[in-house]
């Protein structure tokens, strides 16, 4: 599950995020930082789950 | 200064005497140093002149030179050349020592006696479809120096295309080798997953990230990817008549521009193209592609983000911050669609060896310009110049793109897609619209 469904939800994720990824994220950036981050979440939420085991993802038998 | 001949032309004309591997160094790095597209960061003129006459000397003492003796060539500024700072289109990294070693790419071609001539400029740290980077300034489109030149290998690109070198090294990890390959009017390989090499390389998304090739012939991509790759990439005549062609239809129609699709459905009817497919899911790998691009690429560059992010370009800086803020669950969504993926497209290569698709949605847009019109909707242009090469790199397919026409002036390119490890296929029939459209007259 995304951690936002709402702008809110996602500025209160990613500033926490950031705090603790010690990201020090300037008062003008953030904006455009949560403009891209909504575009992901959006990106993400688009993406059908898909069960499978991760390790097999990065096995040789997956280039990359 | 007109164009260069291809490499092949080249070879063959130092090896018939009628010039000399120093002249032609001489001259591609005048050109380099006049050219007003800003597609270098370094122009090696020592190194360049050095080896040249290396070369003649060889040829003189009638030593064996090899297949790509005197053959001058433009490398990405993300690979290391021995003695200079790799700079992946940073002002970051220009406090590195210089590279210790030549990239493996870049050693082989040398071992074959082609000459580095200069870096060239790129997206910072390959983060980008335009190549407008505002350290070392964006790289103009030789069709109209007002457009940008595609990214994020466009100094590379641009090199080729306004005939400074015939050949040039770029890097792919969501299409930074094809969309400025069809934005230039060239041609540009991305090969099968880990089939070149790319130690010394720097990364962006290690899960995509390929080396390739940009040439303005046919000939010339199958002379450097065989050198590259160490194998055989040529296809039988026989067998390359019978090469089966089909057209990406859904996604690879839908968003695009129409006088784009009306040159790719002309050359579908030249090559003489008989099935649609539609590709299942390419909208959502490409939002997959994003986001693990997106996490990989800030994973790489933390520590900077951490104590030196005002030292990033305006372009990448927040970027980079939105997918060092990427949770996991949404990584590993994108990883474990990218198998399922993976799997629909292979199954299209049961029916045909070669599926084509437009390789860029428009023409190449006015440097600057942060907005498009596709279908009456406003598309973000950066972003949206990945649209139909995202897809194809995140499933670790080999893929190309071949210019197909022009609109206006301007370039029109048609991605090539093949089953892993069949690269001749996609260059056999690189040849055959070369040979219907020949779009470099005079090239070979």
């Amino acid at each position: 599950m995304n951690p936002a469904s709402t702008p809110d939800h996602l500025e209160a994720y990613a500033r926490a995020a950031a705090s603790y990824a010690q990201l020090p994220i300037r008062d003008e950036w953030w904006p455009e930082v949560l403009r891209h981050l909504a575009v992901l979440d959006r990106q993400a939420a688009c993406v059908v789950s898909h069960p499978g085991s991760t390790a097999q993802l990065l096995s040789p038998a997956l280039p990359g | 200064m007109s164009p260069c001949l291809d490499a092949i032309g080249t070879v063959s004309a130092i090896r018939a005497g009628t010039t000399t591997a120093t002249r032609t160094c001489a001259r591609a790095l005048a050109s380099a140093r006049a050219s007003d597209l800003g597609c270098f960061t370094e122009i090696l003129t020592e190194r360049a002149e050095r080896e040249a006459g290396r070369i003649d000397a060889a040829l003189a003492a009638g030593a064996e030179v090899g297949a790509l003796a005197g053959v001058p060539f433009a490398i990405k500024d993300l690979y290391d050349l021995r003695g200079v700072v790799t700079r992946s289109g940073s002002t970051i990294n220009l406090d590195r020592p210089p590279a210790a070693a030549d990239a493996d790419a870049v050693q082989r071609l040398v071992s074959v006696g082609a000459v580095p001539v200069g870096t060239t400029v790129m997206d910072e740290f390959a983060y980008g479809f335009t190549t407008e980077n505002e350290h070392y300034g964006p790289a103009r489109n030789p069709h109209d120096p007002s457009r940008v030149a595609g990214g994020s290998s466009g100094g590379s690109a641009a090199a080729v295309a306004a005939g400074i070198v015939p050949v040039a090294l770029g890097s792919d990890t969501n299409g930074s080798i094809r969309v400025p390959a069809a934005l230039c009017g060239i041609l540009g390989l991305r090969a099968t997953s880990r089939a070149i090499s790319t130690a010394g390389v720097e990364p962006f998304a290690p899960s995509f990230d390929e080396v390739g090739v940009f040439a303005r012939s046919a000939r010339d991509l199958v002379a450097v990817t065989e050198i590259l790759t160490g194998q055989s990439v040529v296809t039988p005549a026989a067998r390359s008549a019978r090469l089966r062609v089909g057209s990406a239809g859904g996604y690879f129609r839908r968003g695009a521009d129409h006088e784009v699709l009306r040159c790719v459905a002309h050359l579908a009817s030249v090559i003489g193209v008989e099935h649609d497919f539609d590709i299942p899911g390419a909208a959502e790998a490409r939002a997959a592609a994003m986001v693990i691009t997106a996490a990989e690429g800030a994973q790489h560059h933390l520590e900077q983000l951490r104590t030196r992010p005002q030292d990033f370009d305006n372009m990448t800086r927040c970027r980079f911050l939105a997918g060092a803020l990427v949770p996991a669950s949404w990584y590993l969504a994108g990883q474990r669609f990218r198998r399922w993926f993976r799997e629909q497209l292979l199954a299209v290569f049961e029916h045909i060896d070669v599926l084509l698709t437009p390789t860029v949605p428009f023409r190449a847009p006015l440097i600057g310009q942060r907005e498009a019109m596709v279908d009456g909707e406003t598309v973000l242009t950066q972003p949206y110049l990945g649209a139909f090469t995202q897809p194809i790199s995140f499933a670790g397919v080999p893929a190309m793109s071949v210019p197909c026409g022009t609109v206006e002036g301007l370039p029109v390119g048609v991605q090539l897609v093949a089953a892993p490890g069949c690269e001749a296929a996609l260059l056999a029939i690189a040849q055959r619209i070369e040979d219907e459209l020949d779009p470099w007259p005079g090239v070979r």
